[in-house]
């Protein structure tokens, strides 16, 4: 019916335009695709009739129209366009690789199209990267792009990776961070991929696709897809290089300088506040010795820290012959770092993807990576051993080199600067010299398969991946240095520890693929999988002391070994699995999944999981009555599935051993663990509705999720009396449950799109709300006692993590005394360690954070800006406490606002009077504060050099740029830096991250210039 | 043709599939079954080391055991520029939230001797058999006495006859649960335990592991807290170990001798690694310390200047400020360092001549009591003479030299505990070497005789889990 309507109105547009012919002009033009290549076979159309034609082999095509007209261009894989006849006769246009519903989503074992997808799966693409910013790590990018996905970089050190939560926190004692899979291969992180590599990131939310990872997917999955060459299509060469400069993020607050310091101590002292009498400031004798000080005047942050270089080149090959694809890169990235004589971090990778049609019926592909890093390492601990303390801690009045009574630098005997130790007994930029630590990372990274076409619907794919990664770790403390003479061995000075690991992780995956069309509309595909997975670790520790010569760290020249270690860990998963996915008629679709996993690290007792998940999603504008004609798209769909988390049980946890050690030098055998045969994978399940939706000519499009996700059989340690005499004093058991249940909304809005402007506005948000459910019954509570971490607290009905703090009551206006509540809530002097008050619903978890971005293109120039936002979540501000000690740490420097001190009855908003500094300096919520803020985290200029003035010389774009990164912060509550990861890198932290700020490496802003050349 | 190709590949990849099942069965690279150990003789002398390991920890002889009972007392004085570890201790504000915790380390001990004991009958009988079983025995012994002098009243003490002790454990289960019975039960079984350990131990294992004389010196202690002086006295006559002289004292402290020390937690410094002086300062290079505590003004005037403890337990050393301080050095380092990394002495000659003076004198035997104490007296003090004390001022002199020379060692608060006395410290006297500085504050210069902060409390993880276990008087 439909074709002789068609026919019908193909006679009547002959007829109308050779009626008009009159009014008539030829356009003709090239169509090409983003790279520059023509389209051979692309449809041109005049919008509102049936009149088009294709272009030809070299892309070109000459076409009747009128002025006026809109002609639609349009080509499989591509994005269609429309452009209006003008004036000009000539109409070139370039076609974008298609970026919606249409688009191919790589998902669990294979890709689907956007269409198809039937649970809540969030794409990145390379294209969405390559605007951001030029960090190392491709986590650190994901942040406030994708909705629900939560990522906090751990600090600001160059390489270092970022935490990253997928539907918030899921467990309590094991990991909470996704399964990340490059190219079908399990990988430790994302630190090892190249970002220009990437041709999309698909994050996995819900178990209706993770739940085919089985065990491992609980806290959802991440999935990189690397580049890949097209087929019959001649190389093109992709140069990117981008250089800039690095800084602090600067603080939102002043520290003090000599002056200010000095007099400052002079107050104290005059006060009578303990321990300050002997500073220097109220000891000064003369106007000579004042001078002097304030002479000195060093700021610690230019002494200390340096510009950092950040630079980032990689070139790129891809391209295919007939039954051959290619993608090769090679990149180099350098990052020194903001601390000055260290340097930071390098690393260097380089890829390989082929894919080969061995025979008709039978592909042959592999995927391969080298990357290899390396980086020099600053103490990360709360003491003077850390800079970024000692930037802060270090008076103004001090000086890095011992300085005589004219302030002239001292000199040794050899002729070099003498070290000024200053107030902390140590000089850092000594450390920095004296005491270098490194790390190496090498990361081998590759997957081999093989695809058959067995006919009849049949399809065989059998891999092999393996990621092989190796970390060595070297720390030395040169006999010369000051810290030996506070920790090393008096008769063998200097030592020196070499460790590291080697991680062979390999899978090997069978999967048979029956797919078949029933009465044309009904397709299914059923899968079939087997996989087997062993991971090996093996790592050792030497260590060795007494160095003659500070230049040679090789353990062989040491005098005495005193430490050898290694070890070695293995354990496997061996899974089943069955998959089904049916399709109606390309708007209704469904899935359905069982996995079977059994694991050598789970008890005796429970050996084996079976996780399984169900989907559905119906498109409704697909259906012939749908007449809203705004409306183009319209997906509602949800799912159901359980996943486990495996990553909490060590290799051997489930039995009971007895362990090797020595004594004095000899061998010990002792009861190591009691084991739990019991012990079991964490398990995970999620319902998760969602619509998805494009409206407005598809120019406004739109996710909206709902999920609540309940994690049970959380591993917990059920402590035992010890009484009877258990090494690790509790059995470790699958007992826990929590929820998060959340909201995500994404929306895109392509505001303007013709040929001279592009403006598109972009958004996202995710809230989030955590519950804990059980945790280890007792006596008391039977639905579990809480678990005290420091200062937060784990309790039923409360979120995980909440703060868990004795209340600051403020200061008494009479005298200045600190005020707290007591534990029945009442206001006192004393001051109670025990009188800790659950804060409820104030915790380092946010209520939503998400991201922003703005797009303008004009011409040739692009416009990218990207925000990201977080609020709800808090921060205990030690750093703060350190800065304004009320008195008990004025021999370190201050901010300037510690001037603002209790000093008459009746004052308010003060600081609490000095003489009361230590009672004032207890642990309490007075330093907890909330962490929101909004981060300006790119801003990128670009400009495209027109095509028709390079292509002669062979290039197909030529795009030069400048970045600014995390140029601006606005965060109303928080003083420093609120983006909180690892407060301090080398202290235990058993919440995690964002609870606290120690001192961790400080965040960066940086400048940027770049260029990317294609040819 | 091309169809076997492809049911070749796919049966390849069946094959493979089946030849991973064994692989699911793995087994640790560093430890063995419980139940397949305890065999031969080799295995249980691993094993009985394992027992002697477990003293070190911070919480153990690896530190708080040797530094708390004298940071509570009147021994020491917080230095104001020190990271102030075990400070609410010191000012005795310890509670269940804030405790102690005694019960692990010493249970872990109980933990490795029972499960000798158990499968000792695995190798043949014999001294070997016999000395394995005396130290198993002697181990947990000890370790219940620790426990009972920190959790517990001595029974020389009023109303300690309903006070509590500490169960006793003997069985090899994680499980286990029992409720505290009274300290008279938990002494009876120290010294039914060491009595036992004394006929099966060997008398040369040596200063690193329980031996005859260990075993008889730490009954003579035993019997010292239970108030049975004769059996004190017994016990510490059947100990042969001599006193160290002058000569040897100093070199005792920096392990260079062992003169003197029945038994001791012998660590290996680069190896093990505990640091028990670390309890009292760190120290640098340049001989500057960063102070913890330091011997109280008071106390270091009651050395006197002929005496070699003074010097070998103090010096006067600056801190990076230039303030100066007696700072403690009986655990210094071994010679030449200053890390702090030396053998914990659990008991020496000295301290049992004191139980024995102190055990004469109790039975109003003044003159073997003045023996004992002169014994020990004229190996301390250059050109030693006689007081010749007797009656209340003989008491007063063995209180005062076993103060001197039990300092820092981990008996003060236990001997003011057992002889029903109070603690007074002085109210101006600061932490500076010439007693200038930051006196202790006022509520923290006097705790009364008696006072139920003389038990430590028991850890509230430990009523946590069991709820029913019994908490200490006064700390509800």
């Amino acid at each position: 019916m439909k074709t002789k309507i068609n026919v019908i109105l193909t006679f009547l547009l002959v007829f109308i335009v050779q009626t008009s012919f009159a009014q008539n002009k030829k356009v003709s033009g090239t169509v090409s695709d983003n790279e520059g290549l023509p389209l051979p076979g692309a449809t041109v159309v005049i919008l509102g009739t049936n009149s088009g034609v294709s272009t030809d082999f070299d892309g070109n095509y000459s076409i009747v129209a009128n002025t006026g007209d809109v002609l639609g261009f349009s080509f499989v894989g591509y994005t269609t366009q429309k452009v209006t006849v003008g004036t000009n006769n000539m109409i070139n246009v370039t076609l974008d690789d298609d970026n919606n519903l249409d688009e191919v989503v790589v998902v669990a074992f294979g890709t689907k199209t956007r269409d198809e997808l039937t649970s809540a799966v969030t794409v990145v693409t390379g294209e969405d990267l390559a605007k951001l910013s030029p960090t190392t790590s491709i986590d650190n990018m994901l942040q406030g792009i994708a909705p629900g996905v939560q990522v906090v970089a751990a600090n600001g050190k160059p390489g270092q990776t970022a935490f990253v939560r997928v539907r918030g926190v899921g467990s309590i004692n094991a990991s909470s961070a996704p399964l990340y899979i490059i190219d079908g291969v399990i990988a430790p992180d994302l630190n090892s991929v190249n970002p220009v590599d990437v041709e999309s990131v698909s994050i996995l939310k819900d178990a209706a696709t993770s739940s085919l990872y089985g065990a491992r997917a609980a806290n959802g999955v991440v999935l990189i897809k690397t580049r890949s060459g097209k087929k019959n299509k001649e190389a093109t060469v992709t140069l990117s290089s981008r250089t800039g400069v690095g800084q602090r993020v600067k603080d939102n607050f002043k520290m003090m300088n000599a002056a200010q310091k000095i007099q400052y101590e002079r107050e104290l002292a005059s006060l009578g506040v303990p321990g300050t009498g002997g500073l220097p400031g109220p000891s000064i004798s003369s106007q000579a010795d004042y001078d002097r000080l304030i002479g000195r005047d060093t700021d610690w942050f230019d002494t200390l820290l340096k510009q950092s270089i950040v630079q980032s080149n990689s070139m790129s090959i891809a391209g295919g012959s007939e039954n051959t694809s290619y993608f090769l890169s090679v990149g180099h990235d350098r990052n020194t770092g903001i601390i000055k004589t260290i340097n930071g971090f390098e690393r260097m990778n380089a890829r390989l993807n082929v894919t080969y049609d061995a025979k008709d019926w039978l592909e042959v592909s592999t995927n391969f990576s080298i990357s290899t890093t390396s980086s020099d390492e600053p103490r990360d601990r709360n003491n003077v051993q850390n800079p970024f303390r000692a930037m802060y801690d270090y008076n103004p009045y001090e000086t890095k080199y011992i300085r005589d009574n004219d302030n002239n630098i001292v000199y040794d005997d050899l002729g070099n600067p003498e070290w000024n130790l200053t107030s902390n007994g140590y000089s850092i930029s000594e450390a920095l010299v004296n005491n270098p630590e490194d790390e190496y990372f090498t990361t081998l990274l590759g997957g081999i398969s093989l695809k058959a076409d067995l006919g009849k619907g049949f399809l065989n794919t059998f891999k092999i991946g393996a990621v092989n990664t190796r970390f060595r770790r070297e720390s030395y403390l040169k006999p010369n240095s000051v810290l030996q003479g506070y920790v090393g061995d008096a008769d063998n000075p200097g030592s020196k520890t070499d460790n590291g690991s080697s991680n062979l992780n390999y899978t090997v995956t069978n999967l048979v693929t029956y797919n078949k069309l029933i009465g044309e509309k009904h397709d299914f595909t059923l899968t079939g999988l087997f996989e087997f997975n062993k991971s090996t670790t093996r790592s050792y520790s030497l260590s060795s002391i007494g160095f003659s010569n500070p230049d040679f760290s090789v353990q062989s020249v040491a005098a005495l070994p005193d430490a050898a270690s290694t070890s070695l860990f293995e354990n496997t998963i061996l899974s089943y699995g069955a998959f089904l996915d049916y399709g109606y008629d390309s708007k209704l679709f469904a899935t359905a999944s069982v996995r079977r996993d059994l694991s050598s690290v789970f008890g005796q007792n429970n050996q084996s999981g079976v996780f399984t998940s169900a989907s559905a999603a119906y498109n409704i504008a697909k259906e012939s009555w749908w007449n809203v004609d705004f409306v183009n798209d319209l997906k509602i769909r949800a799912s159901a599935g359980s996943s486990g988390n495996r990553n909490g049980i060590g290799s051997y946890a489930s039995l009971a051993t007895l362990g090797f050690g020595s004594f004095n030098g000899q061998s010990t055998a002792i009861p190591t663990d009691n084991g739990n045969p019991d012990l079991g994978f964490e398990k995970n399940f999620i319902f998760d509705v969602g619509l998805e939706f494009t409206i407005l000519d598809k120019k406004v499009s739109g996710v909206i999720d709902y999920y609540e996700r309940t994690t049970s059989d959380l591993l917990l340690d059920a402590p035992l009396p010890s009484l009877g005499g258990e090494p690790d004093g509790s059995i470790f058991s699958n007992i826990g449950e929590m929820t998060n249940k959340g909201l995500e909304l994404e929306l895109k809005w392509d505001i303007v799109q013709n040929k001279d402007w592009t403006v598109s506005l972009g958004g996202n948000i995710a809230f989030i709300d955590n519950e804990v459910t059980q945790l280890v019954p007792s006596s008391e509570n039977a639905s579990g006692s809480d678990i005290i971490r420091g200062n937060n607290i784990i309790r039923v009905g409360e979120e995980i993590n909440t703060f868990h703090l004795p209340m600051w009551a403020g200061i008494n206006p009479a005298n200045g005394e600190p005020l707290f509540y007591d534990s029945d809530g009442n206001v006192t002097n004393v001051y109670d360690s025990d009188a800790n008050v659950l804060m409820s619903g104030k915790s380092p978890i946010a209520d939503f954070d998400g991201g922003l971005n703005l797009f303008v293109a004009y011409k040739g120039f692009d416009l990218a800006t990207d925000f990201y936002f977080k609020s709800g979540n808090y921060i205990l501000n030690y750093m703060e406490s350190n800065m304004l000690s009320d008195g008990t740490g004025a021999d370190a420097n201050q901010r300037v606002d510690a001037f603002n001190y209790w000093k008459n009855p009746g004052d308010t908003n003060v600081l609490p009077n000095p003489m009361f500094g230590n009672e004032a300096q207890q642990n309490s919520d007075r330093w907890l504060q909330k962490g929101d803020y909004i981060r300006l985290r790119n801003l990128t200029l670009g400009y495209s050099i027109p095509r028709d003035l390079i292509s002669k010389m062979g290039i197909q774009s030529f795009r030069v740029f400048v970045q600014g990164q995390n140029l601006w912060t606005f965060a109303p509550y928080f003083n420093g830096d609120p983006e909180v990861g690892i407060g301090s890198g080398e202290t235990g932290n058993s919440v995690g991250f964002g609870n606290y700020n120690l001192y961790s490496y400080p965040q960066t802003q940086s400048f940027s210039v770049g260029v990317d050349i294609k040819f | 043709m091309k169809n076997i190709f492809k049911t070749l590949l796919f049966g390849f990849g069946l094959i493979l599939v089946q030849s991973c099942d064994d692989e699911l069965n793995q087994l640790p690279n560093d430890s063995l079954p419980p139940s397949s150990y305890y065999t031969n003789a080799g295995e249980f002398e691993n094993a009985t080391r394992g027992i002697y390991s477990g003293f070190m920890g911070g919480s153990y002889y690896g530190g708080s055991m040797l530094s708390l009972p004298d940071i509570m007392s009147d021994n020491v004085i917080l230095a104001q520029q020190g990271r102030r570890s075990n400070q609410s201790f010191h000012e005795w504000r310890h509670s269940p939230n804030l405790a102690w915790g005694l019960l692990y380390r010493p249970y872990l001990i109980t933990n490795r001797a029972n499960l000798v004991i158990t499968n000792i009958d695995n190798i043949d009988d014999g001294s070997e058999k016999n000395n394995f079983l005396g130290e198993a025995r002697a181990s947990r012994a000890l370790a219940m006495f620790d426990m009972i002098r920190v959790y517990g009243k001595a029974l020389t003490q009023n109303g300690s006859d309903t006070s509590l002790g500490l169960p006793i454990i003997e069985g090899i289960n994680p499980n286990v649960r029992a409720l505290r019975p009274s300290v008279q039960v938990s002494y009876d079984y120290v010294v039914s335990e060491l009595e036992a350990a004394k006929g099966l131990i060997n008398t040369d294992n040596g200063t690193g592991r329980l031996n005859k004389d260990a075993v008889n010196a730490l009954l003579s202690r035993a019997y010292l807290y239970m108030g049975q002086y004769q059996n004190a006295i017994t016990a510490a006559n059947a100990v042969t170990t001599t006193i160290a002289p002058i000569s040897d004292f100093p070199q005792v402290w920096v392990d260079a001798s062992e003169s003197g020390v029945i038994f001791k937690i012998d660590q290996d410094r680069n190896l093990d690694g505990y640091q028990p002086g670390v309890e009292w300062s760190q120290s640098t290079a340049n001989n500057e310390v960063i102070p913890e505590y330091v011997m109280a003004y008071s106390l270091s005037n009651l050395y006197s200047s002929t005496d070699i403890r003074k010097s070998a337990y103090t010096s006067i050393l600056a801190d990076v400020d230039g303030d100066i301080y007696n700072a403690i050095i009986k655990m210094y380092g071994e010679t030449g360092q200053q890390n702090g990394s030396v053998d914990a002495k659990v008991i020496r000659a000295a301290e049992v001549a004191l139980n024995k003076a102190e055990a004469h004198a109790m039975l109003g035997q003044d003159a073997d009591a003045l023996a004992a104490l002169d014994e020990l007296r004229s190996n301390r003090y250059a050109g030693f003479i006689s007081g010749g004390e007797t009656g209340a001022a003989l008491v007063a002199e063995i209180k005062l030299q076993r103060r001197l020379e039990l300092f820092a060692e981990g008996h003060r608060l236990f001997d003011l505990k057992r002889w029903n006395e109070g603690i007074t410290r002085s109210a101006t006297d600061g932490e500076l070497f010439d007693g200038t500085g930051t006196p202790v504050p006022a509520a923290y210069l006097n705790l009364a005789a008696g006072s139920d902060l003389f038990q430590m409390p028991i850890p509230q993880s430990e009523i946590n889990v069991y709820p029913e276990f019994q908490q200490n008087p006064g700390y509800n």
